[in-house]
């Protein structure tokens, strides 16, 4: 039976882990704020990319664009795990990494040669202990990503699919379902998927318009003809990359915001768990300090008794 | 009079929405001009000077510095998307010249190794390090 002093430590122990948890739940819902500010911050220039590459893709020669093309064969293929940088986040790590290498094994035994590149220390130390060499790494980035991070990742994928190294890109993050829920995706950024590559040119309509709400009403129809400078076909490979770098950062943003959702309902568990052992362990406290009491005036009562005898 | 409505925007802020009534816009070949009734135009720059007319008379003109985009008149629709952009009395010499030399030596550094990840960062240093300039040489400062 452990004595008063021993669980009154762990009492203590138990409420200042409590604080911590608590205080990172706290620390993580700001960090959700903050990275929903950064999504709204970027989304004028996603809207306006998006209305630029309908414009353009109407008199642009896509069947020259290299990023538009699909690639007869896949030999290689460019796998982008975005993961983050700390821990305490529940299964959000470890969902996306068994899941990217899962991907990983499976196009090997097809064949198919894998290049990763690694966004956050977690998959950085996951790929390095499994002998999986990524070609690009970035860290101290997850919880805070920059479009730099999204234009160098842009350009490395964009450069070797465009000069036909590699064959196929995909992505693998989580998304931000909502603030409580997360959701594993895969993403194929590279060729772009014949339905996407339809809707993101405009050449049919979108079934659900991501940027509806944020747009005004106005008609995709141009009345007349349209002047590029210096020509159409430059405008629509500048066009393709700035649309790629934007995949890239708003999976970096909404990786971000599932890592901080994913934190926040891993601490509050870890913090409604430290409060239900702190009564607990108060309930047993209690119990053994009345045992103790009891104990204590038996031997009084006992005594007073033997001297009356 | 008929306005134009503009959009400014870099990746991460949104440096103008509003009616203006002229624009000044850099493009590879040079700068145009944008009135109401413009035609329909989609053009590529390397960096310069965007200036935004907002009131007829010409009194309250805007002034910012872009760098690396596109820029896309539609329907007296101007849009103006830029790598890096900033309105020009927000630059502050000091600092820009500081990142300057803090990437020049990055990219001394880095320059003669040969791999994947160095490759990708002198790209993007280089680029930045050619927007600080332009940063400096808008404000008048030696790069």
């Amino acid at each position: 039976m452990p004595n008063l002093h021993d669980i009154e430590r762990r009492i203590n122990s138990v409420a200042s882990t409590k604080q911590i948890t608590r205080t990172m739940e706290m620390v993580a819902a700001a960090k959700i704020r903050r990275s929903t500010e950064r999504m709204t911050e970027a989304l004028p220039w996603a809207c306006a990319v998006s209305d630029m590459l309908v414009s353009t893709a109407q008199y642009a020669p896509i069947d020259s664009e290299p990023l538009l093309q699909t690639h007869d064969e896949v030999k290689r293929v460019l796998v982008v795990v975005l993961s983050s940088d700390r821990g305490l986040a529940g299964g959000f790590n470890s969902n996306v990494l068994r899941y990217a290498e899962k991907i990983i094994k499976e196009k090997e035994r097809q064949g198919i040669e894998v290049e990763v590149i690694a966004c956050g220390k977690k998959a950085i130390g996951y790929f390095n202990y499994r002998n999986i060499v990524p070609v690009l790494e970035f860290k101290d980035l997850s919880a805070d990503p920059t479009f730099e991070e999204a234009v160098r990742i842009a350009n490395y994928a964009s450069e070797h699919y465009g000069n036909g190294s590699i064959d196929e890109v995909i992505l693998v993050y989580n998304h931000a379902k909502n603030a409580a829920e997360q959701r594993l995706v895969e993403q194929q950024v590279l060729p772009v998927g014949e339905q996407n590559y339809e809707e993101l040119l405009g050449l049919k309509k979108k079934e659900e318009d991501i940027f509806k709400q944020f747009r005004e009403d106005k008609s995709l129809d141009l009345p007349g003809d349209v002047d590029f400078e210096p020509d159409a076909a430059s405008a629509m490979n500048c066009l393709m990359s700035l649309y790629l770098r934007n995949a890239f950062y708003f999976a970096l943003l909404d990786s971000a915001a599932g890592e901080q959702g994913a934190r926040r309902n891993a601490m509050k568990s870890a913090t409604d768990n430290a409060n239900e052992m702190v009564s607990m362990l108060t309930r047993v406290y209690n119990r053994v300090r009345q045992g103790a009491i009891t104990t204590e005036i038996s031997e009084i009562v006992g005594g007073a008794a033997a001297l009356e005898e | 009079m008929a306005s134009i409505l503009c959009t400014v925007a870099t990746p991460t802020r949104e440096l103008f929405s509003g009616e203006i009534h002229y624009a000044s816009v850099p493009s590879i070949e040079g700068s145009y001009g944008v009135l109401p009734g413009h035609e329909m135009l989609v053009a590529l720059y390397t960096g310069g000077l965007l200036t935004l007319q907002i009131d007829e008379a010409g009194t309250d003109k805007r002034e910012y510095l872009v760098f690396n985009g596109a820029s896309e008149i539609i329907q007296d629709r101007l849009t103006v998307l830029g790598r890096y952009g900033i309105p020009v009395d927000e630059i502050k010499a000091d600092e820009v010249s500081a990142r300057a030399s803090e990437l020049r030596s990055t990219i001394a550094d880095l320059e003669g190794k040969d791999n994947a990840q160095v490759a990708v960062d002198l790209e993007a240093y280089r680029k930045e390090l050619e927007w600080c300039e332009l940063e400096l040489r808008t404000v008048g400062a030696q790069a």
